[in-house]
């Protein structure tokens, strides 16, 4: 688990930075839910810990290149 | 007013800037508060991860069918064009909901008392709320009425007019709503009592706030806005809860 939070957490580092926030997102909620689970795990604390702290960072970088707030989109084309 | 922030040669997205900042700030204070209560971090973060998922889902879902009509879907999906995902915004009503959902879920695949992690979580869901309706006052997607007074403010997508800063009314009063709950939480609260005052109070503005804006972008139905409609369903639900509920204990989870 702690592994494959590594995985998760630097493979959706990747997304937002190509337009995929929303794969990020949700790459990144999956690999922080394993990287919690694998801390548990004390022979593995530090990887786990990594890709946590890895797939936060990416959660957050999707969060904020994905949302783009709904009237946004509807004022953008109001004034095309 | 600010839809894009520039820091250096990026522009960053106000509103996504802020709901991250909501996000991750209220998810530290909640944990920080949670951990007293001998609630392990690991779980509290899975708590966080699947509720934070469960409620964008929701909030995107409800965007998307306020948002398109279902021809415009079909349409969509028949030609495999999925910018309406990408482009997606996010309803809170749907958001609160589905991160209920997904916090209930959780906590009870975790064995985490529902009490003790509501008491912790709720206070903090209107300080995340009004740091998000700053970044909508700074997108300027959703505004208020026409208005020329005191704190009017622009709008980016219209800058003819000025508008009654209606964002910064809801983001202060959920400031006021956050101060009660704290205080209210000080004392033992039966199960889902702390949730339901909540809801009870945010519905109660939010339908009374609706009033005050101007955009009409998320569907009017019968003279009332979508969220207006929301507000009335939560509020009878919870209304119903309560008084059909029976009395239970109050609990008074120690902290460590």
């Amino acid at each position: 688990m702690a592994v494959a939070s590594l995985v998760l957490g630097i493979c959706s580092l990747v997304f937002p930075f190509i337009g995929l926030g929303w794969l990020s997102v949700l790459l990144g909620i999956i690999g922080t839910i394993l990287g919690a689970l694998g801390r548990k795990n004390p022979a593995k604390k530090g990887t786990a810990t990594a890709g946590m702290v890895m797939s936060i960072i990416s959660v957050a970088l999707g969060i904020i290149m994905w949302i783009a707030c709904a009237a946004c989109i509807g004022g953008l084309a109001s004034l095309a | 007013m600010y839809p894009y922030i520039k820091i250096f040669d990026f522009s960053i997205p106000s509103y996504g800037l802020c709901l991250t900042v909501a996000i991750l700030l209220c998810s530290f204070l909640y944990i920080n508060k949670a951990r007293n209560f001998g609630l392990k971090v690991e779980d509290l973060i899975i708590v966080t991860a699947i509720s934070v998922g469960t409620g964008l889902l929701f909030g995107g879902v409800l965007y998307i069918i306020v948002t398109y009509s279902i021809e415009d879907l079909f349409y969509f999906i028949k030609n495999g064009d999925l910018s309406f995902i990408k482009n997606t915004g996010l309803v809170f009503f749907g958001g609160l909901i589905g991160g209920i959902i997904g916090a209930i879920i959780s906590a009870k695949m975790l064995k985490i008392k529902i009490e003790v992690l509501e008491k912790c979580v709720v206070p903090y869901i209107p300080l995340g709320h009004s740091i998000g309706r700053i970044g909508c006052l700074m997108a300027g997607c959703c505004y208020g009425f026409e208005y020329n007074g005191f704190l009017a403010v622009k709008n980016s997508f219209h800058p003819e007019n000025t508008y009654f800063p209606t964002q910064a009314v809801e983001s202060a009063l959920n400031i006021i709503i956050m101060l009660f709950l704290l205080l209210y939480t000080k004392k033992g609260r039966a199960k889902y009592n702390v949730l339901c005052t909540y809801l009870i109070m945010y519905s109660t503005i939010r339908f009374s706030l609706e009033f005050l804006r101007g955009d009409e972008i998320r569907g009017v139905y019968f003279d009332l806005s979508t969220a207006q409609w929301i507000s009335i369903i939560i509020f009878l639900f919870v209304l119903l809860k309560i008084i059909f509920s029976p009395k239970q204990r109050k609990v008074l989870p120690k902290a460590k």
